[in-house]
């Protein structure tokens, strides 16, 4: 076992730069998706016609009070521009007392905003019309402010358990999800290298010296692992120390999630290489399959957007799922062992049947 | 090079599964998702449904008794008394949040199920029911006295959820929106009674109807099943290419192109023949995937020739660029180790597809990537094609068929300098 793994390790000390690509690849990535995503809801705002500087900065200010939007104020042309081009989904023109959505596309978070609005329309303009009639509106605003302070009504959210209950933290899924992602290619590909020796004879050279064949899948589907457990490690250290991202308390935890997910790419990229003759069919193979997993899964919409039951059993037939059902559950709601046994029981039938079903069918191939 | 052309075509025909799996993967991911989520990137609300588990401790008749008391004790006539009784009869805060959830409009999003505190809190574990509303105990009292005599601290309604998942946010935006509103009314009612000169408090009835949806004239709407079929194609076709492409290693390893170069053909004809196969294979599986989305699915519906022939030309310039995209990988191959070679274009088309808005709406990305988008030849072709869905402009289409074909050339210029030159190999 140790010569075949220490070949793999040769292999890459001498290129190491598909590993080192998809890392930095991973790293930018989530970067660029981590940094901004949040949860507020970008819009692009611009006055028409009748409405003075002053009066458009204090609607943009009541319009972002809520804190789950965020209206910026831009030119006409500019904003209805990206509009058109489908590069934003929605503008609000801002009319005296009055404004429009303008949108194009279907779907998009337009009826979301258009609701926002009109609460906070209704109601400035209720108190605008209440204030007109009486003798010193600067008075009567400051009042209302003060008896808002203690109003009668509020709203209190929270767990069944008494803590508070936090908003969502899309930056962190979109970190995962892009992580495990892309760790996948690396996986993949350095399994692949069992293929290609098999094609380039290496394989039957092995298999002719004392070396066993357990050994010798052993070798390689460690080294695989190992190098997909860096990978991972790396990243999470990076985003952990370097970047402040909050990944929970429990990072032993993470870290058996993240090996056992990797252990179970390293089963699923076997099973691919078991249905393929060379290294090439099987990576034109892989980096189609690969893609669709994360969309199915539903990796980079927020929870609850897929609702459609087919799909979501569909999205529980990738490893992706579970492992990211299990990262979320530990880094964002603090859970425990008793919490994610399921996702992890879920990865870990997932290994046994590929590895099953996969060296089968590497092995009936050989024979 | 006429030769080299029917040898790759030959090649991929021959291995079935290649030639299937680009062809029918997009198509199953299509129709998949148009049978299944017709919206299933937007706020598809009308597929969300929350189900609340609605509790109430309030007692609405105790508590409307004892501000009537409260008000007695104090010392006002008989008529004050019962009419503020009868105002406070009419806007107890619980009839309005019945009134408010029993809304048509919501009742179809929102499905509100009266039960006790435990029988709530054992559903919730069992995920029968998103979330718990809790009217507290002395609600109907703290809110009326607040809002009525401007006495007490008011009262939380509480809304227990495990986490926030996109129904509680809905949920809580809701019941946000009612308390707003009702604050709002209450502080006017308060505040207004002290400020406004007599016989003036008549002005809510002037408020109009405000807000409204607005289109661009001239400017078609495009769906998401569009957007969807457009990219996801297009990002298939990228890996095809690649797929294609990396038969180079096969005849690397196997020699044959030492033979081809034996036999005194010019090294570029093979490229050339590369890249001429991509073009056919490519066409004809972009318009294969886009015909049965058509007539199976009519995502296209209801346009018009020329949109059509504006569509294909446009079309058509891409296979031209995904031709030469093969080719680069083609040379890459050959030039260094194939690993590797596979490896940056592999990361190459991520990122491409990444900038390009083929995996999520280029609307979700950060700004500073937004303004890639049309840097990106894939994001070019995209943007291109939904504003020529949106408004049939020649202009639109001529510039991103130029564009396209300046990243052509210079993608054709680039596999030429680096595939390796006589001797070198």
């Amino acid at each position: 076992m140790v010569p075949v793994f220490l070949a793999q390790w040769m292999k890459e000390k001498r290129s190491p730069y598909l590993v080192l690509i998809f890392c930095i690849l991973s790293i930018v990535a989530t970067l660029l998706f981590g940094s901004s995503t949040g949860m507020k809801i970008k819009v692009d705002a611009f006055p028409g016609e009748g409405l003075t500087a002053v009066e458009v900065e204090q609607w943009l200010d009541r319009l972002n009070e809520g804190g789950s939007f965020d209206f910026t104020l831009r030119s006409e042309e500019k904003a209805l521009s990206d509009v058109k081009q489908g590069r934003s989904d929605m503008a609000v023109k801002l009319l005296k007392d009055d404004y429009r959505v303008i949108s194009v596309m279907e779907g998009g978070n337009a009826n979301w905003v258009q609701q926002h609005l009109q609460v906070i329309y209704t109601e400035q303009l209720k108190i605008n019309a209440v204030a007109q009639h009486t003798n010193d509106a600067a008075q009567f605003r400051d009042s209302m402010k003060v008896y808002l302070e203690q109003p009668p009504l509020t709203l209190q959210s929270s767990k069944p358990t008494g803590e508070e209950l936090q908003s969502y933290n899309m930056g962190l899924q979109m970190l995962f999800g892009f992580t495990l992602f892309l760790v996948m290619f690396t996986v993949g590909f350095k399994v692949n290298a069992v293929t290609a020796e098999r094609v380039s004879g290496i394989w039957n050279r092995v298999i002719l010296s004392p070396v066993t064949k357990t050994e010798m899948y052993f070798g390689h589907l460690t080294y695989s692992t190992l190098i997909g457990i860096f990978q991972i490690t790396i990243i999470f250290v990076l985003f952990k120390y370097l970047l402040g991202y909050d990944l929970g308390v429990n990072f032993g935890l993470l870290f058996v999630i993240s090996m056992l997910y990797i252990v179970s790419i390293v089963a699923m990229s076997m099973l691919f290489t078991g249905m393929f003759k060379t290294p090439e069919q099987f990576r034109a193979f892989f980096s189609s399959v690969v893609p669709i997993m994360p969309p199915l899964s539903g990796v980079y919409m927020p929870p609850g957007t897929i609702t459609s039951e087919i799909l979501l059993f569909i999205g529980q037939l990738f490893p992706i799922k579970h492992a990211m059902d299990a990262l979320i559950g530990v880094s964002m709601y603090q859970q425990g062992w008793d919490d994610i046994y399921l996702p992890l029981a879920k990865l870990l039938l997932m290994t046994v049947i590929f590895f099953g079903v996969g060296i089968n069918l590497v092995e009936r191939r050989n024979g | 090079m006429r030769a080299f052309f029917k040898k790759d075509i030959l090649v991929f025909c021959r291995d079935r599964k290649q030639v299937l799996i680009p062809l029918i993967l997009p198509l199953i991911l299509i129709i998949a998702m148009g049978f299944l989520l017709p919206n299933w990137m937007g706020n598809a609300s009308s597929s969300i449904q929350v189900k609340v588990g609605y509790v109430v401790k309030d007692n609405v008749e105790a508590g409307l008794k004892k501000f009537e008391d409260s008000l007695a004790t104090k010392g006002m006539s008989k008529d004050e008394v019962a009419r503020l009784g009868m105002i406070a009869k009419d806007i107890h805060p619980t009839k309005l949040l019945n009134h408010v959830l029993a809304d048509e409009q919501l009742t179809e999003m929102i499905i509100f199920t009266e039960m006790d505190e435990e029988e709530a809190l054992l559903k919730l574990k069992a995920e029968e029911i998103h979330a718990i509303v809790t009217v507290p105990e002395g609600f109907t009292r703290n809110v009326v006295d607040r809002t009525l005599l401007g006495e007490g601290k008011g009262a939380a309604i509480s809304l227990v959820a495990e986490d926030s998942t996109k129904e509680v946010t809905i949920l809580q935006g809701m019941i946000g929106n009612f308390i707003r509103q009702l604050n709002t009314g209450a502080a006017i009612l308060n505040v207004g009674a002290e400020h406004v000169k007599q016989g003036g408090m008549h002005g809510e009835s002037s408020i109009t109807v405000v807000g409204g949806m607005e289109r661009i004239e001239g400017v078609d709407t495009i769906t998401t099943s569009q957007y969807f079929t457009l990219s996801i194609t297009l990002i298939f076709t990228l890996f095809a290419a690649l797929s294609i492409a990396s038969k180079a290693i096969t005849e690397k390893r196997e020699q044959v192109f030492q033979r081809i170069l034996l036999s005194g053909s010019r090294p570029l004809s093979y490229l050339a023949g590369k890249m001429s196969s991509t073009f056919i294979l490519s066409t004809v599986q972009l318009l294969l995937v886009f015909t049965v989305s058509q007539f199976a699915l009519h995502v296209f519906s209801d346009f018009s020739l020329q949109f059509w022939i504006g569509f294909i030309l446009l079309t058509l310039m891409l296979c031209f660029f995904i031709a030469a995209m093969s080719g680069l990988f083609t040379a890459l191959m050959l030039r260094i180790n194939a690993d590797i070679a596979t490896a940056i274009c592999n990361a190459c088309i991520l990122a491409l597809g990444i900038l390009g808005g083929n995996f999520v709406p280029v609307y979700i990305l950060p700004d500073s990537m937004q303004q890639l988008w049309e840097w990106t030849p894939n994001g070019l072709w995209l943007s291109s094609v939904v504003q020529w869905i949106q408004v049939q402009s020649w202009t639109v289409a001529v510039e991103g068929i130029l564009g396209l074909a300046v990243f052509t050339f210079v993608t054709v210029a680039l596999s030429v300098w680096i595939f390796p030159k006589r001797g070198r190999i």
